[in-house]
């Protein structure tokens, strides 16, 4: 009986070293500098995904802040990009639907920063727009009044295998 | 010794939830990764009201009327865009050149870089084509506050009066 349960303890031993999806991904961060505390910002800048192919998944948070004084209602949408780094095709309006965004409208408190997860999910047997190809993530603060508004997009860079 | 194999077992199935909850993470072999940077831009003023305007002809803020302010921590590109007219009841169609009813916005400012606008006070980008980004500013470096202003080119003809509005939307992304 202590075999079977050395056995077991062997397993689980196993199963944990032999997981490594089980981690999830490493973010590196960076201290935003202090003036940014009372602004509007997304981080990061860019994404770059590799090795992707039709049936496969990539995961990766945008970072909001609301730099406002008062809990702000954001909105974070799929955007065909104004314009694609160079050997990059601009994704169609039709790929949105292998993006998933875990919340589109969050609310945030005044000063607060929260992730919001990013999901690239490619069904199996979809066609890629090119080998490489791009999209954007737009964060838009919905409070903003007037004729001018602003909103900040995080660029996604996806290379197929 | 069954309870123990029974605890064995559930210790054994609690660490297999989590390890079956990330396998729908990125997947194993695809790579994933970025460099954390931080994109943030504001505008003021945020509105200009063009008053009453005559047909046929070029209103505009006067050069420099709006400032972005770049907190960026990288070189970005900014571009700009909007969603076209909106009367109370009747609207105006977005699109050059101007026409019967027909009317549009276009844009210049300062740091316009290779692809942006050729400079202040020129006009020279059209904001057109509803929901297509147009880029203002190429390449804008870290720290760069760009001065913008706005023309436009009223209808050659109005039928009704009604006030027109659009938003125009200032997107900031990483070069």
């Amino acid at each position: 009986m202590k075999k079977l349960i050395l056995l077991i303890a062997a397993v689980v031993a196993l199963m944990l070293a032999g997981c490594p999806a089980a981690s999830p991904p490493v973010v590196e961060t960076l201290e935003p500098p202090p003036e940014l505390y009372d602004k509007v910002w997304i981080s990061p800048g860019k994404v770059n995904v590799g090795h992707f192919y039709a049936g496969a998944r990539a995961e990766w948070p945008v970072t909001i802040h609301n730099g406002n004084d008062q809990p702000t209602e954001f909105s974070v949408t799929y955007k065909v990009p104004g314009s694609a780094e160079e050997g990059y095709v601009i994704a169609p309006e039709e790929a949105q639907d292998w993006i998933i965004i875990a919340d589109p409208t969050p609310v945030l408190e005044a000063k607060e920063t929260r992730e919001v997860l990013i999901a690239l999910v490619m069904p199996e047997g979809a066609t890629a727009p090119a080998k490489k190809w791009e999209f954007w993530v737009a964060v838009r603060d919905v409070s903003q009044t007037g004729m001018v508004q602003t909103e900040l997009a995080c660029r996604w860079l996806v290379t197929m295998k | 010794m069954k309870r123990t194999i029974l605890a064995i077992m559930l210790a054994l199935a609690l660490v297999a939830i989590p390890v079956s909850s990330a396998l729908a993470q990125t997947t194993q072999d695809v790579t994933v990764t970025a460099t954390p940077t931080f994109i943030s831009i504001t505008n003021l003023p945020i509105s200009f009201d063009f008053d009453v305007v005559a047909v046929s002809t070029t209103p505009n803020t006067t050069t420099g009327w709006f400032t972005i302010t770049n907190d960026s921590s990288i070189t970005t590109d900014i571009n700009i865009k909007c969603n076209g007219w909106s009367g109370a009841v009747n609207s105006w169609t977005y699109a050059s050149p101007i026409g019967a009813d027909q009317g549009y916005l276009a844009a210049s400012g300062t740091f316009g870089g290779a692809g942006g606008s050729t400079g202040a006070g020129n006009y020279d980008k059209d904001i057109l084509l509803i929901n297509t980004d147009y880029l203002l500013c190429d390449d804008l470096a870290v720290g760069s506050d760009p001065d913008w202003e706005m023309e436009l080119n009223t209808p050659s003809s109005f039928s009704y009066g009604d006030e027109q509005t659009t938003t125009v939307t200032l997107t900031a992304s990483a070069s």
